[in-house]
């Protein structure tokens, strides 16, 4: 990698964000900050209603009706997006800079459009490439997510696809210009399990070859498993943040505590390894 | 029609892969029997209407005095009316100004009334404001009114009465358009569109208008009757097409004056093609209502 003339490729300062709630703004991120590195993954983790979903979209510029940018900054590779010299955010930096995985495959992509066509469309919008170059771009990409026959894929329609396929389709597209930041908003939520560590493999991937992550989820075993640091979010604040370890051996904050002891994780997965262990037992004894 | 090739989550059981020459062709064996009565009728009469001269020797507007009012012949086999002209001869002209005009005038209002519909519902600011109030400008006056006096003002002939209809027909498709982009505006992959950093251009003809126009489309096949029913309505009142043009409006208003006289085929002949047509745009309509149903 080349040296960078910016320390972080996400740096979000003081981010205050409002929603319309009866009539008046009301705060719903408020004074926010998350910096993230290029080639290191963050988890942001916080309940339903925390802000997580609003702060991606903020870095997307992708305001839903009825919220309202109000203070703090956005800055992608060292630009700054969205902040008092850009009110308005600046989208030169999607695509290239910044792009979005989102949670649901199955509604974020063209349903009238072949797969292969929307990745091609991705990468031609950024780096003007020719169709047969773009194409053949496109099934490298589809490989390199783990999408079997790309060549047929390739023309599939996505109702024609699995959720697994569909959330592939949709990072290939994502990542189809290599950008610096991505940012993924629960995209392993909708699907089962063994699919979830298969994609967590290909954002593991994607995180080594240079691009930052921000990973929204409330699921901590999936930021146990992909990120190095973390952000704890609850009403809107940040009430804790550090690297994994630090957060989940020493965390800090109150909300913090009751999050980690409500994660069935550890303890279930104890009982499940008893489980095996006896059912072995009685099969060895059977044996004999 | 058969070119339409939008996919139906229903019609995914049934598609064939066909090995041609070694390429591919995917083909979605959906028949719906409404699309297939109503193409064969329509390209029936629109074949005999295109082939024309191969189908009769006749010259529509030759007059011939002495064969005035003839009966059904070898020779004329739907008989001639008043001045003798063959009425075979005149019905196949006389469609191809009638369907020409009719279907440019809903093709045009389609697609211009479908990109300001999808404009007005994408964008936020006044340009929706002033195409929609644009729109409710000219609904406020009764239909057939404004056409006739735009006719009225650029004149009579196919020109005009094709601008007058597409001046006020684009209304309903911009309603349309500008409804269901409102509702896809929302959806998570226009949001996934513009991070993937699309211009809105590209988002809103690429994405958003293909995954709108149909609604638009059913609802061009039953304007394609509304346009046919306003021409033959001009041209019966004198306003449409100019004589001698041969054109079915003026026909039946021609044998109007033979019907106390118990002449009806000269009025009659006229109006039942255009009720076949209708009736083959209807079941067009219908057929593809339903193949086309939006899929939420």
């Amino acid at each position: 990698m080349t040296a960078h003339d910016y320390e972080y490729a996400l740096e979000i300062v003081d981010l205050t964000i409002d929603v319309d709630k009866h009539g008046e703004r009301v705060p719903a991120v408020k004074g926010l900050t998350i910096r993230v590195r290029p080639g290191e993954s963050h988890g942001l983790v916080g309940e339903s209603g925390s802000g997580k979903s609003l702060t991606l979209r903020a870095v997307m510029g992708l305001f839903s009706k009825g919220a309202h940018y109000r203070s703090g900054l956005i800055r992608i590779c060292g630009h700054e997006v969205l902040g008092p010299d850009a009110p308005n955010y600046d989208s030169s930096m999607r695509g290239k800079g910044v792009s979005m995985v989102f949670q649901e495959p199955a509604v974020a992509l063209n349903p009238i459009m072949k797969v292969g066509w929307q990745i091609v469309d991705a990468l031609r919008e950024q780096e003007h490439l020719s169709r047969a170059a773009a194409r053949s771009r496109a099934i490298e990409l589809m490989t390199s997510v783990g999408i079997t026959n790309p060549e047929d894929r390739f023309d599939s329609y996505p109702f024609e696809l699995s959720g697994g396929m569909r959330q592939r389709v949709m990072i290939a597209a994502a990542i189809a210009c290599k950008p610096k930041v991505l940012l993924c908003d629960e995209p392993t939520t909708a699907l089962d399990v063994t699919i979830q560590r298969q994609i967590l493999d290909i954002f593991r991937s994607v995180a080594d070859s240079g691009t930052a992550l921000l990973y929204v989820t409330h699921d901590l075993a999936v930021v146990s498993q992909l990120c190095e640091t973390l952000s704890v979010i609850y009403h809107g604040s940040i009430v804790e943040d550090g690297t994994l370890r630090d957060v989940f051996d020493t965390p800090q904050d109150d909300y913090t505590r009751q999050l980690l002891s409500s994660t069935p994780y550890l303890k279930g997965a104890m009982r499940a390894a008893t489980n095996t262990g006896a059912i072995d037992d009685k099969t060895s004894e059977k044996g004999d | 029609m058969s070119e339409t090739r939008i996919p139906v989550a229903q019609a995914s059981k049934d598609y064939a892969r066909i090995k041609l020459t070694g390429t591919k062709l995917r083909t979605r064996r959906h028949v719906n029997v409404e699309i297939v009565i109503g193409c064969v009728l329509l390209g029936l009469i629109a074949l005999l209407v295109i082939a024309a001269p191969l189908l009769t020797p006749y010259d529509p507007t030759h007059q011939s005095l002495r064969e005035a009012m003839l009966g059904s012949s070898s020779a004329h086999p739907l008989g001639t009316d008043q001045y003798g002209r063959d009425i075979w001869a005149r019905l196949l002209y006389g469609g191809r100004i009638d369907l020409f005009v009719a279907v440019m005038a809903v093709f045009t209002p389609l697609v211009i009334g479908t990109i300001l519909g999808a404009v007005a519902g994408y964008f936020d600011g006044p340009l929706p404001t002033v195409i929609m109030r644009l729109a409710d400008l000219v609904s406020s006056f009764p239909f057939y009114v404004l056409v006739i006096v735009l006719v009225f003002v650029l004149g009579n002939g196919g020109m005009s009465i094709f601008i007058a209809i597409s001046a006020v027909s684009w209304v309903p498709y911009t309603r349309i358009s500008r409804g269901e982009t409102l509702i896809l505006r929302d959806r998570e992959f226009i949001a996934s569109c513009k991070a993937s950093g699309f211009s809105d251009g590209w988002v809103l003809f690429r994405h958003v208008i293909p995954n709108i126009a149909s609604q638009g489309i059913v609802y061009a096949m039953s304007d394609i009757v509304v346009n046919l029913g306003i021409i033959v309505t001009l041209s019966y009142f004198g306003l449409g097409i100019v004589p001698p043009t041969p054109d079915w409006g003026q026909m039946m208003n021609d044998g109007q004056q033979f019907l106390a006289a118990g002449v009806y085929s000269l009025t009659v002949i006229p109006t039942i093609v255009i009720v076949l047509i209708s009736l083959a745009l209807s079941f067009i309509g219908d057929g593809l209502a339903n193949v086309l149903k939006v899929r939420r």
